[in-house]
């Protein structure tokens, strides 16, 4: 208890309850905008004794395909300064396995569950996405159309204006839940990808996928990634993603989800005071699990010391004169 | 003793008690873990984050996976011993008693020791000796009888011999400068043992750089003996969701359609199981 001021307990836990970390995307409502990226959180159970996963805004899985998928062999990881290169492969158990093994527990979290696609061609999108509409329990779609670490993985759908809205379009079409391309942010300008991605009937895009990035051992002059060029990822690529998520929120109307970097709830701030209506943990992830549940936790004391109401009255509040 | 399958995994926060260089360059660090003490099985591993909690900072950026070495239940200690060799190991060396640091554990499959009889071996590569002690703590309980096999470099590099034999093993050594025991690959030992050796009931647990337990997976297969192999990879989360440490199958990934991950189908696989690079 304050020495000074004896109700300061009281007040705080009445203010705490006041700040609001619930948002909407269209009709979906999300308990925090914290939510846990694609690839960095496997189907949700792996991490079950590890975190409160019900403290989560929503997960979004691994990508699913239509087919299971082994992934790229080793070596898959390597380490650089304040992060990450990766070149998994898209491995993952395919649509039919996801929906008998991973969903149904999934579904008992009560957070939003959205499944994030990964195809060859389009056609490979449309069928996951047709497929999944026949069961209940998932409140979205996450379009990886930026994977770089296979071949034809999705980048060239957000590498081109036109085959963004074309994409997006197709499964706006199958489907009446929400439809969030991923983008990836080797592009000239990821804003008129976001912006072809809202033409084409998006609810949200969610940005930035990892950079493209290599290392070489010198030792033996290999590449230190199976596939050579892979996904950088982590802490260092946060400013990256920060300018990235500010070009596309003032570029388009629909909600932007940034991802990129973040390590704890000051890092979360900066990308909504940029323009994010929510964001996603990634490669934190994997060094501390819990890092989803920590940020809103932060979030929400980060509001009642400023005196806000919810965390709406953040986003892109920029002051840039 | 608890038993497989009953571990829940958990993020704790553990003070460092001792920080020792026990050998050169090798370091054996006990931790007040009571939780992971309690539970954790021969062969499971710790993810162990390099920085002190609280700290800050990003590098070296993932966490460090490391074998259990030894455990007091009662006391509710556990150790880790680890070769420094990059920043990680570095960083760690440097953290003295009294720093907290954040544990996730205990992790993965460890040593299945259901239907061993006797006679066992023991065998390790350099700080591949790792997980031995917890092991031969195990296999004493048991009252099996156990011989242990231990190469280094050299004898500045060698550690476990008075820690195992105490535990009732057999201790026999090869260094690759003859400076302590045989000189040659600890290989040849297992040989020496496995043609004494020759019964269904025979054992093989082995810890080491993958070249020393492909050698050992070999030689075990041709004698027909049963080995288990705790392998040594890079990892990323260590508990299944950044799927970083694939591991070939025996009968090759075309054939099972998926790899095995090293974080939660090993760290420690069947010889007959894993196929090592030709």
């Amino acid at each position: 208890m304050n020495r000074w001021n004896p109700w300061g307990n009281y007040l705080e836990c009445q203010f705490k309850f006041m700040a609001e970390l619930k948002i909407k995307i269209r009709d979906v409502e999300f308990p925090t905008p914290v939510f846990v990226a694609s690839g960095t959180f496997g189907y949700g159970q792996e991490a079950a004794d590890l975190v409160d996963l019900q403290g989560l805004g929503a997960i979004i899985t691994k990508s699913i395909g239509p087919q299971p998928r082994l992934g790229n062999p080793s070596p898959r990881l390597f380490e650089t300064t304040a992060g990450l290169l990766n070149s998994i492969g898209l491995q993952n158990v395919g649509a039919q396995n996801f929906i008998a093994e991973k969903l149904p527990f999934l579904r008992t979290l009560g957070i939003p569950i959205i499944v994030n696609i990964a195809g060859r061609r389009l056609d490979e999108y449309a069928e996951v996405a047709r497929f999944l509409e026949d069961h209940e329990g998932i409140a979205g779609y996450e379009l990886n159309f930026s994977c770089p670490n296979v071949k034809e993985g999705g980048l060239e759908f957000s590498q081109k204006a036109e085959i963004t809205e074309r994409a997006t379009r197709a499964i706006r079409d199958i489907t009446k839940r929400l439809v969030i391309p991923k983008l990836t942010p080797n592009v000239t300008r990821v804003s008129e990808m976001a912006q072809a991605a809202e033409a084409g009937g998006a609810d949200a895009v969610s940005l930035i996928n990892t950079l493209t990035g290599m290392a070489i051992d010198i030792e033996t002059w290999r590449p230190r990634l199976n596939s050579v060029v892979g996904g950088y990822s982590g802490p260092a690529i946060k400013p990256v993603a920060l300018a990235k998520v500010y070009e596309t929120a003032v570029a388009v109307k629909i909600p932007v989800i940034g991802i990129g970097g973040i390590m704890n709830w000051q890092d979360a701030v900066e990308f909504f005071l940029a323009g994010a209506t929510a964001v996603q943990i990634g490669s934190a992830n994997f060094v501390e699990p819990r890092t989803g549940v920590f940020v809103a936790e932060g979030l929400r004391n980060y509001l009642v010391t400023r005196g806000l109401k919810s965390i709406t009255e953040l986003v892109g509040q920029i002051k840039t004169i | 003793m608890p038993e497989f399958g009953q571990a829940k995994k958990g993020i704790f926060s553990c003070p460092v008690l001792t920080n020792d260089e026990v050998a050169r360059g090798i370091f054996l660090m006990r931790l007040h873990a009571p939780e992971i003490a309690a539970q954790v099985l021969p062969g499971q591993f710790v993810n162990v984050k390099t920085a002190p909690e609280k700290s800050g900072g990003y590098s070296p950026f993932l966490r460090r996976p490391f074998s259990v070495c030894e455990v007091d239940r009662r006391a509710g200690t556990i150790s880790l011993l680890w070769k420094i060799i990059g920043t990680g190991t570095r960083v760690l060396a440097q953290h003295r008693p009294g720093v907290l640091l954040s544990l996730i554990g205990p992790l993965g499959h460890g040593f299945d020791l259901a239907n061993t009889t006797g006679p066992v071996a023991l065998v390790a590569g350099g700080v591949g000796v790792a997980p031995l002690p917890i092991l031969a703590m195990e296999l004493a309980a048991r009252r099996l009888p156990f011989t242990v096999l231990l190469g280094a470099r050299n004898v500045e590099e060698l550690w476990g011999e008075r820690e195992l034999s105490k535990l009732g093993g057999r201790v026999q050594i090869a260094t690759d400068d003859g400076s302590c025991g045989q000189k040659g690959l600890v290989t040849n030992l297992l040989a020496a043992w496995l043609r004494e050796n020759k019964n269904s009931a025979a054992r093989v647990f082995a810890c080491g750089p993958m070249p020393m337990l492909s050698a050992v997976a070999k030689l075990c297969l041709e004698a027909r003996v049963e080995a288990q192999l705790a392998i040594e990879t890079m990892m990323g989360c260590g508990f299944g969701i950044c799927m970083g440490c694939p591991v070939v199958p025996a009968a090759g990934v075309e054939k099972t359609g998926r790899y095995y991950l090293a974080c939660l189908d090993g760290p420690v696989f069947a010889a007959k199981a894993i196929k090592f690079d030709e």
